[in-house]
């Protein structure tokens, strides 16, 4: 075995766990929707694709694994099994293990084999124990089978076969595929391959057979057929039958295999997404038929050289604008044909890193109706506006904060169902997942329509933590900013879901490091909604172009409060902290840029300007000389190319051709307020 | 679609087993006795041979063997059709080199059953 297979291993882990996607989204429609032939036959799909992959690639514990979850899927594409909680339930745990087997292999890290133990065992039981469901409705909806001629019920059993062919099997005409495949005829088939016997060098002899085989069918013939297949050539192996009806499984007219030749496909197709999926599916694989998978460093790479293109264009204007002006005049038209290309060129290369939000939204399904059953609380989930597209990268970033406010509602917000049933409130809370563009952002809310944000239980908590005096009180309002404090959780108790001491300040300051924020809407009794604004991606911003002394710098729009004229009888200055500026009763810090650049002939401070920053709730104002303007500007990063600058978020290249560095308001702030 | 080559003293024999195989798509080629077999297979290529035990002249067994030697069959599948069913005829087949056997009478469907242990 000498071919590499090494190289197909990266697309195999990519498209089985895209595979177990789809496999637990089919599974999770299946508990309100009906379980038709094509919802069933896609879930199975999945797994059947993963297992003969796995076989192909030689991973054989998800191989193994698999296998045991597509029996129970076979049966219940078949009708043989009802669609029922519990078995939803050992199912998608399955779709949890095999994921969790393909990172391991991905990783080379160990797995849990008790765990897949557990699970077959589950799957044993379920099997054993649904009977006969010829009353059931959903037995109806299913497509009438044909019964061969064996109608009579039979028992099913589980043969396990150890066939060993002698070396010299292949001299009688004999070959062991061929046997193996009338074998798998005779039902549901799994066979392993032993290598122990097959010599690695040039002592391999091809004319004889060095391979044997554990192989377990499961069928409804009697053991006699079995032997029959290798009545040719029982003196010519060794031959191992065993019956196992101790997974006794139970009375029912069976039908023949209905799909023997997929499983000599097994080995081609199912390594790529095959054009049966596009038909056959309900909405499940509608997003898989026509994609690439591309590497990121190319899209990064694009990226990167339209915004060289944009520069390019800017300077050749530049050029342009020194020329004589009957020159001038063909070449600017060109240019202006150059400009709508490169635009168009720029939307293109973003769209390609945008991804729907569905992306993120999608796992929710699932967290939803386990913390929501876990809890004892019964929550619906409404997700819209998923199609809503959003670059790669923010999505990614998204996902831990989304989780976190999720799970939030769902521990803190929504009640238990009698305490909604005696508020007068529905016994099912609402839970909402929103996205929307607004501008060249996106605003994403998470909703619930729980008991809301408690003015009284936070003020009391702010009090014995010390954030406000004993005697100071607060708004409603101010209790929904008070949240968003290290440390606080108004949890009686901390439990595993979301008081962890990891709070919605570490919401907060992941969403500030995409440049985004987030805010908090609640009504005592009625609900909660978190707001979430982001810009679209974060390679591109919106900047406003400020002036020190003779240097330019830029300053993110997203951190941008308000713009205000230096007025001197505003400014205070307190012993211990330095001047302030009152902005509207609150007194800001003051920071001036030419300070902390160290610029020279700044302008004074009543012919400054000043800005007015905010991040994580906390503001200051900056003293500038000017404002030049509003740009979008590609940031580049300085890190990757000289090394981390404090107080920098990174640099921009302008039109004609001057780098304007960009300035971290973050760190900013948090030095401002040290 | 595979070629096949039939080997029976018994011209209705052959002719049965010629069209079954051949409405099953096969192309098929007769020899009556041992002897025009072993010229057959030696101009004509095959990749099932099935043989009749009892023949005048070369019996089946011993067709078996002189195929085997033959460079291009030590591999290809041969069947015997045998009347009995008893060990000791299918001992001596294997022994040749038979791959297996079919006990006569045996109906059409058994016949095409039987293919697939030795056709791909």
């Amino acid at each position: 075995m000498s071919i590499d297979l090494t190289r197909f291993h990266e697309s195999f882990f990519t498209e089985s766990l895209e595979g177990m996607d789809a496999s637990e989204a089919g599974l999770l429609a299946l508990e309100s929707a009906k379980p038709t032939p094509e919802r069933l036959n896609a879930i199975f799909r999945g797994i059947h694709s993963l297992k003969g992959a796995a076989a192909s690639l030689g991973f054989n514990a998800i191989a193994d694994f698999t296998h045991h979850v597509e029996n129970v899927l076979d049966l219940l594409r078949h009708g043989r099994l009802l669609v029922e909680r519990n078995t939803l339930d050992v199912l998608l745990h399955c779709v949890d293990y095999a994921r969790q087997l393909l990172l391991a292999e991905r990783e080379g890290k160990p797995t849990d084999t008790k765990r897949a133990e557990q699970l077959i065992e589950s799957l044993h039981q379920i099997i054993s124990t649904t009977g006969n469901n010829e009353k059931d409705d959903h037995q109806k909806s299913l497509p009438v089978t044909p019964v061969n001629t064996t109608t009579a019920a039979s028992t099913l059993s589980l043969y396990r076969i150890g066939f060993e062919p002698s070396p010299g099997f292949f001299e009688n005409g004999n070959d062991p595929l061929r046997l193996m495949r009338v074998l798998s005829e005779l039902g549901r088939m799994y066979a392993k391959v032993d290598l122990s016997r097959l010599p690695m060098n040039e002592e391999i002899n091809p004319e004889y057979c060095y391979l044997a085989w554990q192989i377990e069918l499961t069928s409804v013939k009697k053991r006699d057929e079995i032997e029959e297949v290798f009545s040719w050539v029982a003196d010519d192996c060794i031959l191992t039958i065993e019956t196992d009806r101790s997974s006794a499984l139970p009375q029912v007219a069976i039908t023949p295999p209905i799909e023997p030749h997929e499983e000599k496909r097994l080995h081609t197709d199912d390594r790529r997404v095959s054009p049966r999926r596009a038909k056959d599916s309900d909405q499940i694989d509608d997003t898989r038929t026509d994609r690439l998978h591309v590497s990121r460093d190319k899209v990064d790479g694009l990226i990167n050289l339209v915004g060289e293109l944009v520069i390019t264009k800017t300077m050749l204007k530049q050029a342009i604008s020194q020329l004589d002006p009957a020159s001038a005049k063909r070449l600017e038209t060109s240019l202006l044909q150059l400009e709508r290309n490169t635009r168009d060129l720029q939307d293109g290369v973003m769209a390609i890193r945008m991804l729907p939000v569905s992306h993120a939204f999608g796992r929710f399904a699932r967290l939803v109706r386990d913390v929501s059953h876990r809890l004892g609380k019964q929550v619906q989930l409404h997700i819209t506006g998923e199609q809503s597209e959003l670059d790669k990268s923010v999505i990614e970033k998204l996902v831990d904060p989304l989780t976190h406010l999720v799970r939030n509602a769902l521990d803190h917000g929504v009640e238990l169902p009698e305490v909604r049933r005696n508020a007068g409130k529905a016994e099912t809370a609402t839970l909402k997942l929103h996205a929307q563009h607004k501008g060249g952002n996106i605003e994403i809310t998470v909703s619930d329509d729980g008991r809301g944000i408690d003015r009284a239980l936070v003020e009391a908590k702010a009090r014995s933590i010390g954030l406000i005096g004993d005697e100071t009180t607060i708004t409603q309002e101010q209790a929904c900013e008070l949240i968003f404090e290290p440390g606080f959780s108004t949890a009686a108790a901390v439990n595993d879901l979301s008081g962890r001491g990891v709070g919605l300040d570490v919401v907060r300051k992941n969403i500030s490091a995409l440049n985004g924020r987030v805010k908090i809407d609640s009504t005592p009794g009625r609900g909660t909604s978190f707001v979430i604004h982001l810009p679209l991606t974060l390679a591109i911003i919106d900047g406003m172009m400020v002036t020190v002394g003779v240097d330019t710098y830029i300053v993110p729009m997203t951190f941008i409060v308000e713009c205000m004229q230096t007025d001197s009888r505003k400014l205070k200055n307190l012993a211990g902290r330095g001047m302030l500026v009152d902005f509207r009763g609150e007194y800001l810090p003051l920071l001036k840029l030419a300070e902390l650049t160290d610029t020279e002939n700044s302008a004074p401070f009543e012919n400054g300007l000043l800005l007015v920053l905010e991040t994580e709730g906390n503001r200051i104002a900056l003293l500038v000389d000017t404002l030049v303007g509003q740009e979008q500007v590609v940031i580049k990063s300085i890190e990757s190319n000289y090394r981390k600058v404090p107080y920098l978020a990174g640099a921009t290249i302008l039109g004609e051709g001057r780098v304007v560095l960009i300035l971290d308001v973050a760190a900013l702030i948090s030095a401002a307020r040290a | 679609m595979a070629s096949i080559l039939i080997v029976d003293d018994s011209t209705t024999m052959r002719q049965m087993v010629n069209f079954t195989l051949a409405n099953a798509g096969h192309q098929v080629v007769e020899a009556a006795d041992g002897n025009e077999a072993v010229e057959t297979a030696k101009s004509l290529h095959f990749d099932l041979v099935i043989s009749d035990v009892n023949m005048p002249g070369m019996n089946g067994i011993e067709l078996v063997r002189v195929l085997r030697a033959l460079p291009d069959y030590k591999f290809i599948p041969m069947l015997m059709l045998t009347t009995e069913s008893g060990q000791e005829i299918k001992q001596r087949g294997r022994e040749a080199g038979a791959t297996g056997w079919i006990v006569k009478p045996f109906s059409p469907e058994v016949l095409l059953a039987t293919l697939k242990k030795v056709l791909d």
